[in-house]
């Protein structure tokens, strides 16, 4: 994996609504903040699905909570953005600011 | 007071082939929370309503993490295309639709077996060879589970092109009288048992290889 390598769009969401949440993000709040912020509604496996290869990446990690009885019984699993991870949407934030320059997308002009 | 009404946790049977996943608790974790929140929110029946089709489609994206697919075979399939392309007859587009006409119990060729003793004799039969040979394989070839699925993918295709190639056996349903749906049907069961068994084998090494995997990070 290069230095430069930039995320996908799910992806960057999702450490975007990660970041919002401080450290509080878990499957629901992650959700929640997806759908109210970014209007998707996603499911909670894919969610999962996605931030596992993110850890593996190393561009999170996590960190499991209590058990509530309002989960079952079954405990929360936090997730916090790494250093790493911080470092990459940074790099996917410039790639997409530079391709943006000089384009005015409001409104459907592209000539600026 | 919210918190004593349950969801529907039979439901969750439907998301039980992916028990032994590390994020499944979690997933129920997070559904139940959210079922309670919707209770309190919108009712129960609501609440309720959503729950079955939240697992639905939770259902819909842990088959989706499963779902993976080898780059090498890719080439493999398409050679293997273009071998069944090159090879057989013109004509073999009546044979199939002929094929599909007949009843779907023709369809292994066995059509002087129940349905029940077609699923229990054969496909069960198949699919217990399948997933052992997968599950096997991959124990002793731990860490090169890949490699099973792929060297298993492999001699299923050169086991049908030769079938194709060699023995012309679409060639032969014209040549001889017999009638014509036992003879096609016959080959239709000769290519698809493989076939039925290399699935498993594929699920089989895939949740080996998971089995790993969940054990290493652990």
């Amino acid at each position: 994996m290069g230095p430069n390598r930039t995320l996908g769009s799910f992806e960057s969401m999702l450490l975007l609504a990660i970041l919002r949440l401080n450290d509080q993000a878990y499957g629901v709040t992650i959700r929640h903040e997806l759908h109210v912020r970014a209007k998707k509604d996603v499911t909670i496996g894919a969610i999962y699905t996605c931030l596992e290869r993110l850890e593996k990446k190393g561009f999170v990690e996590s960190w499991l909570g209590e058990p509530t009885s309002a989960r079952g019984g079954r405990a929360k699993r936090y997730y916090r953005v790494t250093a790493k991870g911080l470092k990459t949407l940074n790099v996917t934030y410039s790639a997409l600011k530079g391709l943006m320059v000089g384009l005015n997308l409001a409104g459907g002009n592209l000539n600026g | 007071m919210v918190e004593s009404i349950n969801p529907p946790g039979w439901i969750l049977l439907v998301l039980w082939p992916f028990k032994g996943e590390s994020c499944y608790p979690q997933i129920v974790g997070d559904l139940n929370e959210e079922f309670h929140q919707r209770v309190t929110e919108k009712g129960e029946l609501a609440a309720r309503r959503w729950y079955y089709w939240e697992v639905f489609r939770n259902l819909g994206s842990m088959v989706f993490r499963w779902v993976t697919i080898p780059i090498t075979i890719v080439p493999l399939f398409c050679l293997f295309i273009c071998l069944l392309l090159r090879n057989v007859p013109r004509d073999l587009s009546t044979s199939i639709h002929n094929w599909l006409i007949t009843s779907p119990k023709y369809f292994w060729g066995f059509s002087s077996l129940s349905w029940s003793e077609i699923l229990v004799g054969n496909l069960l039969g198949w699919s217990i060879i399948g997933l052992s040979l997968g599950i096997f394989s991959s124990q002793i070839l731990k860490g090169h589970e890949r490699l099973v699925r792929i060297v298993f993918g492999f001699c299923c295709l050169v086991f049908i092109g030769y079938m194709l190639h060699y023995l012309g056996r679409w060639n032969f349903i014209y040549t001889d009288k017999a009638p014509i749906e036992y003879t096609i049907l016959g080959d239709g069961a000769f290519y698809l048992k493989p076939l039925w068994a290399f699935t498993f084998i594929w699920i089989g090494s895939i949740w080996i290889e998971q089995h790993h995997n969940r054990h290493r990070t652990a």
